[in-house]
């Protein structure tokens, strides 16, 4: 089926952090009403609600729209893990691009840090019953990596260096102060060769955005942005020797979005990828197609990822500094993607930003690089 | 095995002396690939059919971290990896060795029986475990 335009006309969130004393739903809430107020679009409009969350529990987006007057309309409740928020935005794509709906609001929101350690696999999973953990996943990821490529351990440590820096002036982020590589590798092992400061923080928030057909965009007042491929896959079972440092899940899934959206990986201005992990950054650069095997380790030497280099990653400061509450991670990559791309985003605004791509990928599932991983690439339009 | 054990994953695997053990898989009959756990259909070919298949002792260790403070039933440290069995499939375990120092991609590795953590109602959980052998193949 042959899809009709999609655009997104307002985008809000809360900032991430610790919310101890706000309930998810409020959270929720807060990021839809910014959403709706940044578009300029009022809630007897919103036809559809799609809400992502990992930990929100049974019906999440209900209990969040009942604070608004956006409830009788169909509520649809996403779990993808780390996808969650922004396969929530891929359904919304669908449901307008199909011409369903017209005006459709996305919400992702998660509330973790009243958890301790890292998150669980489902018990049944064969690899978390043995005692895999996130951490210790990506830290075997990366124990192979450097030691097929010969990065180092600095190089991993820069990936967390640059992001927190880009965050000093982001408001939503949980971390905003700068650190070194030192700092890096001195905090605490988590699971080696990985450290605290490489690892992502548990967090609470949430982003919204409004997605909506052509005709709503054009008599819009606020700047539209297009939605030019939504690509979601998950990932191929594979009991034998996987090769580890090349998830092949977000390689199959960037080949489909460029292809959908008629584009390079040359022809991207800023990514939003998702660094829960200090290598998970360098593996994506390669996946991406961002440049070449075993060359993530050079991106970031030479500063090409850093804001002012020739392809800004994460110039929100990604997972590493704004923290992540799984559910709305997604969402808030495309916030900071239609900030960027209507030239809104201050001191760290990646300049002539005209394409964003955002990658949000996770899930635990034994023999599955990702359970789950979706694309989204955006244009000014 | 004490009385007050439970054999986790019993089907992957079972112990050949007292101090040793075998992992098995299952074989799709068709195209002989292998799968531990057990799954419905081949993901290679689709077909339904399995035999029980013994592992080598010996596989290749292909990635491995020591992890700390994971919290729940774990110990404080504990080390665990991927091996790569010469029947072509990849089996993630916790390994004996806690010492980055013993450990190397690449290196053999054999399978022994180990109670990795006691459950809050007092029963050892009991499963396979993973160790370096010695070159010389002890």
């Amino acid at each position: 089926m042959k899809l009709a335009p999609v655009f997104i006309v307002g985008a809000g969130m809360v900032p991430f952090g610790k919310h101890a004393e706000t309930p998810l739903s409020a959270l929720g809430a807060r990021a839809a009403v910014a959403a709706l107020a940044d578009a300029a679009i009022t809630e007897d409009r919103v036809e559809a609600a799609f809400v992502g969350s990992q930990w929100g529990g049974s019906m999440v987006g209900q209990r969040i729209l009942k604070q608004t007057t956006m409830l009788g309309m169909p509520v649809v409740n996403v779990e993808n893990a780390c996808s969650s928020g922004s396969t929530a935005l891929r359904l919304a794509c669908l449901a307008v691009g199909a011409g369903v709906h017209d005006v459709v609001l996305v919400i992702g929101a998660d509330k973790l840090s009243a958890l301790a350690g890292p998150l669980p696999r489902h018990p049944e999973d064969f690899d978390g019953s043995l005692g895999l953990s996130p951490p210790a996943l990506y830290a075997m990821r990366a124990r192979r990596y450097m030691h097929e490529y010969g990065a180092t351990i600095e190089d991993l440590a820069a990936v967390c260096v640059k992001n927190r820096r880009h965050a000093v002036d982001n408001a939503y982020a949980h971390f905003r102060k700068e650190i070194s590589i030192d700092e890096v590798l001195a905090s605490r092992p988590v699971a080696e060769p990985l450290t605290l400061l490489q690892c992502c923080a548990r967090a609470d928030g949430a982003a919204a955005v409004v997605v909506v057909s052509e005709a709503v965009a054009r008599r819009s007042g606020a700047a539209p942005v297009r939605i030019l491929a939504s690509t979601l896959c998950s990932g191929r079972f594979d009991p034998g020797f996987r090769d580890m440092t090349m998830p092949e899940i977000t390689q199959r899934c960037a080949a489909r979005a460029y292809f959908d959206a008629g584009i390079t990986a040359e022809d991207v201005d800023l990514a939003e990828v998702h660094d829960a992990f200090s290598i998970a950054e360098l593996l994506y650069y390669e996946a991406l197609g961002l440049c070449r095997r075993g060359e993530g380790k050079h991106l970031i030497r030479d500063g090409m990822t850093a804001l002012g280099g020739d392809i800004p990653v994460n110039p929100s400061g990604g997972l590493i500094a704004k923290g992540h509450p799984p559910g709305a991670t997604g969402v808030a990559q495309i916030f900071e993607a239609v900030l960027q791309l209507r030239g809104g985003a201050g001191t760290r605004q990646v300049p002539d930003a005209r394409v964003a791509l955002t990658h949000c990928t996770g899930g635990g599932v034994s023999g599955l690089d990702h359970g789950a991983c979706t694309i989204h690439i955006l244009a000014a339009a | 095995m004490p009385a007050a054990a439970a054999r986790l994953h019993p089907d992957c695997w079972q112990v050949v002396d007292r101090d040793r053990a075998e992992l098995i898989a299952s074989r799709c009959t068709q195209c002989a690939t292998a799968y531990l756990p057990a799954v419905l259909a081949c993901a290679r070919c689709g077909n339904r059919e399995f035999a029980a298949c013994t592992l080598s002792p010996r596989g290749t260790l292909y990635t491995y971290s020591i992890v700390h403070g994971s919290g729940g039933v774990w110990p404080a440290v504990y080390a665990a990896g991927y091996v790569d069995f010469p029947e072509g499939v990849r089996v993630f375990g916790q390994l004996r060795e806690t010492d980055a120092t013993d450990l190397r991609i690449g290196a053999q590795i054999g399978v022994e029986p180990e109670v990795l953590y006691r459950r809050q109602d007092g029963i050892d959980v009991v499963c396979f475990r993973f160790y370096v052998a010695a070159e010389d193949g002890a």
